[in-house]
């Protein structure tokens, strides 16, 4: 890239509202880099930009906003309730042995992961109670499938076998169990620092980094020089679409993706 | 890591890239570049999640500016390290993005401070917040008051153009909403520009650039 071209193609004003395509924005950042005075040229357009957005009215929540949501989602819940109610009342009514005194199920969906070492995080309560939708999450939608690492077994882990990259669980009522089996070459030391995270479907789940679970996986060498990952994870979930994701939980580099369908 | 970096390392050449970069050649550090791209800023749009309301950036300009800067200072660290392996390259990039992404979050409530109208009684309380308020800052606070008031000295076609425009509204659905060719409505928003930077006087202007890139220079890691 050079400077005519920066000029004829607006390259500034593209890259600071971030308009550019991958190979124009590569070229970009390295014509930054040889000539670092550009950066000038950069930070002020980007001061004219935010000097605009200030303008306009900050992104505050109003507090009538907020409790419009907690409002929406109480309602949500009741609606939910008794439609869950009523179709548990259904199901009594094709029972033919004699009534049970009706169980109230109040413990929080377990996690049995044998021979792994998981970790669990507060549960939103959203996620579980209310029945997530199917909707597809567009962010997790564009990572499905091993991640861009595909690095040689010196360099970065490799995968020779990677878990299913759609997994379904029939049954809502029962325990779902997933399992997330693969291969990789690479550095043990490396694929150790493998971890999976659940999340929901709802964008706002991911972009929070905030997952239903995660946990580790146990690893094994395998004959071939490939170590093999394993975690059985089995969890109650809701119906609804759910993703997995494998990272190096030192990194946050994304290895695989996957998705849950929960009917 | 793509293409190109990942065939060094599998043809045992990446002494041979490594070289390349330190030559400066523009194409290998173009693909460094595009590989450092794809593994870093998906991270970064994970760690960035949703901004703050009072946030003056959006949350992929947020990271495509953390990326940016990440880069420059490991363009400057390249320079001094010794790398064995493309990891060791990846590992490094990650480090700084980590610290930049932690210092622009730091950075966010000043921009808000700097960027959005004078509010006299709040400004005094988060100023004091803030321990490192410099006198750099306040000088870019002023100078965005000036390009503020420029903006309203525009008139208010112009003025309302720009300030959609720079909040993300697209120049087609500008043009549809207008009943004009996005053509048109390009240039349009091309003078309205041209107007705001004659009326700030260009230099002034990349002053602001120059206390920005001032204040970063001097980081260290």
């Amino acid at each position: 890239m050079d400077r005519p071209t920066i000029d004829r193609d607006n390259i500034i004003e593209r890259f600071v509202l971030g308009q550019l395509t991958d190979a124009e924005l590569d070229a970009f950042l390295t014509y930054q880099l040889f000539h670092p005075e550009i950066k000038t040229e950069v930070e002020a357009l980007r001061a004219v930009a935010k000097t605009t957005r200030g303008l306009a009215p900050s992104r505050q929540v109003k507090w009538w906003q907020k409790r419009g949501i907690q409002i929406g989602l109480l309602l949500l819940t009741v609606v939910l309730g008794v439609a869950l109610w009523q179709l548990a009342g259904r199901g009594r009514q094709h029972d033919t042995s004699p009534a049970a005194p009706q169980q109230q199920n109040t413990e929080p969906p377990t996690l049995i992961t044998p021979g792994d070492t998981t970790e669990t995080h507060p549960p939103p309560p959203s996620s579980r109670q209310i029945a997530a939708d199917f909707r597809p999450n567009p962010h997790l939608e564009a990572l499905l499938g091993p991640g861009r690492f595909r690095g040689n077994a010196d360099e970065q882990p490799a995968w020779v076998k990677t878990p299913p990259a759609e997994q379904q669980c029939e049954s809502a009522a029962t325990m779902c169990r997933i399992n997330l089996r693969g291969q990789l070459r690479g550095d043990i030391e490396a694929i150790k620092q493998f971890r999976w995270l659940l999340f929901s479907n709802k964008p706002a789940d991911f972009t929070a980094l905030r997952p239903l679970q995660s946990g580790s996986f146990s690893t094994k060498n395998n004959p071939d020089q490939t170590i093999g990952i394993d975690a059985g994870i089995s969890l109650r979930l809701a119906p609804g679409l759910y993703y997995y994701l494998i990272e190096d939980a030192e990194s946050g580099a994304t290895y695989f993706t996957g998705k849950l369908t929960v009917r | 890591m793509n293409e190109g970096i990942q065939s060094a390392s599998q043809t045992s050449d990446f002494s041979l890239l490594i070289a390349r970069l330190r030559r400066r050649d523009e194409k290998a550090w173009t693909e460094l570049v595009g590989s450092l791209r794809q593994v870093t800023l998906p991270w970064l749009r994970k760690r960035i999640g949703r901004l703050p309301a009072y946030a003056v950036t959006t949350e992929q300009e947020f990271a495509m500016e953390i990326f940016s800067e990440s880069l420059s200072r490991f363009y400057t660290l390249f320079e001094k390290g010794r790398f064995e392996q493309a990891r060791e390259l990846q590992s490094l990039m990650f480090k700084i993005a980590e610290l930049t992404l932690k210092e622009g979050f730091a950075r966010l409530k000043k921009e808000a401070l700097i960027y959005r109208p004078d509010d006299p009684a709040g400004f005094q309380t988060v100023q004091q917040e803030l321990s490192d308020w410099t006198n750099d800052d306040e000088l870019a606070r002023q100078r965005a008051r000036d390009i503020r008031q420029k903006l309203l000295e525009l008139n208010e076609n112009d003025r309302d153009l720009l300030c959609r425009f720079y909040a993300g509204e697209k120049l087609a659905d500008l043009a549809r909403e207008m009943e004009v060719s996005e053509e048109n409505i390009r240039k349009r928003k091309q003078r309205a520009f041209d107007r705001l930077k004659q009326l700030i006087g260009m230099a002034q202007l990349f002053l602001i650039g120059n206390l920005w890139t001032a204040q970063l220079s001097t980081v260290t890691i």
